[in-house]
């Protein structure tokens, strides 16, 4: 059996029919803000770096080489993964909330921010958010742990209240462990009063 | 019943309550956003429904039928999607930044991928990889796509079709 497929093997290596058929075919595309990044493909035979827009290359399967790099056309690319991108999801996207001193209260700067963060929620019908709060290193470390929890709480009561079932909102708190701007201890620092927010 | 027996039966009381205790709920690494048609996800033998908002962990199979197709957010950004016919699983996922642990391995095995790296391939260039039956993709930070044929006729123990 074995000798059977490795007679297929040579076979294949000698019929161009074969050789269409790769075994695996990278793209590499530019991404949603136009940049064209990089990618390292390697095998047994070698590697290869693709770092042009739309350069793709084959791996024919085996100890086989990558072909030589070549350039798709947009039709090319549509007509292979045009169903996957109908279901690309939409990039996840991040807001910082800022909140009084002290308070879990949000600060009026930021209820338009707030706004969006619940229309960006409706909008996806999102069922994927991460509230991640946070203080500044005014009062004491537990004090803050707490705070920072009420905080997120805060938010999610927003998006609750807009449609995102809690099931679907994770909440982590860090106190005044992990500050934007690093300040000594007791100081009123408004960048660092915030909830982290991402809806995916 | 004295005293003794009383500690006794708490005791074992409590170690009896440890089995369910003790199993650490894993962290989900990301989650379903965008279904089409028939798709599931494989867990521990189990097939699960793939649905808009089902958590994702490490070692979970991504499959879609005809028709089908997943999008998918996972927990550093990272965005990808399958087409029909598509099979890839979330092979390991590992992103806690401020420990400076970053790395992640997905497999493709068949159909195709719409991959957009996310904050491991950006924090850590090479450490995020896919990988397919001819060869493994290392990202810098950028989008790629990957199709894998499911006719392999160059595959010594795959299936003759």
């Amino acid at each position: 059996m074995r000798v059977a497929f490795g007679m297929l093997m040579g076979l294949c290596a000698l019929l161009a029919g074969c050789a269409t058929t790769p075994q695996a075919r990278f793209y590499l595309v530019p991404d949603p803000e136009g940049k064209v990044g990089e990618v390292t493909l390697t095998n047994k035979a070698g590697s290869v770096v693709l770092n042009k827009a739309n350069e793709t290359v084959d791996a024919p399967g085996g100890d086989q080489a990558f072909t030589d790099a070549r350039q798709a056309d947009t039709k090319e690319i549509e007509e292979t993964f045009g169903d996957a991108f109908m279901v690309m999801p939409l990039p996840p996207r991040g807001f910082n909330i800022y909140f009084d001193s002290g308070s879990a209260k949000i600060k009026p700067a930021s209820e338009g921010l707030v706004a969006e963060v619940l229309a960006e929620a409706r909008k996806r019908d999102s069922r994927d958010v991460s509230l991640n709060g946070h203080t500044d290193r005014v009062g004491d470390k537990a004090a803050n742990m707490e705070l920072s929890l009420r905080r997120a709480d805060t938010v999610k009561t927003l998006l609750m209240k807009a449609g995102v079932l809690e099931e679907y909102i994770q909440i982590e708190y860090y106190g005044e462990s992990k500050p934007i701007v690093p300040t000594k201890d007791n100081v009123d620092e408004p960048l660092n009063r915030r909830v982290e927010v991402v809806v995916r | 019943m004295t005293k003794r027996t009383l500690l006794l039966l708490s005791v074992v009381g409590i170690l009896a309550e440890l089995p369910l205790t003790a199993e650490l709920p894993q962290e989900p690494i990301g989650s379903i956003t965008n279904i089409a048609g028939a798709a599931h996800v494989l867990r521990a033998e189990q097939e699960l429904v793939a649905e808009k908002g089902l958590r994702l962990f490490a070692a979970d199979v991504l499959r879609t039928g005809a028709g089908g197709g997943i999008g998918v957010v996972l927990r550093d950004d990272t965005t990808l999607s399958l087409g029909p016919n598509s099979e890839l699983t979330l092979s390991d996922f590992d992103f806690k930044p401020d420990e400076g642990i970053l790395g992640m391995t997905l497999k493709m095995i068949k159909g195709t991928l719409v991959y957009i790296s996310g904050q491991i391939a950006k924090l850590a260039p090479g450490s995020a990889k896919v990988e397919t039956p001819a060869g493994i993709a290392a990202v810098r930070g950028t989008k790629l796509l990957i199709e894998v044929p499911e006719t392999k006729p160059m595959k010594r123990e795959g299936k003759s079709k």
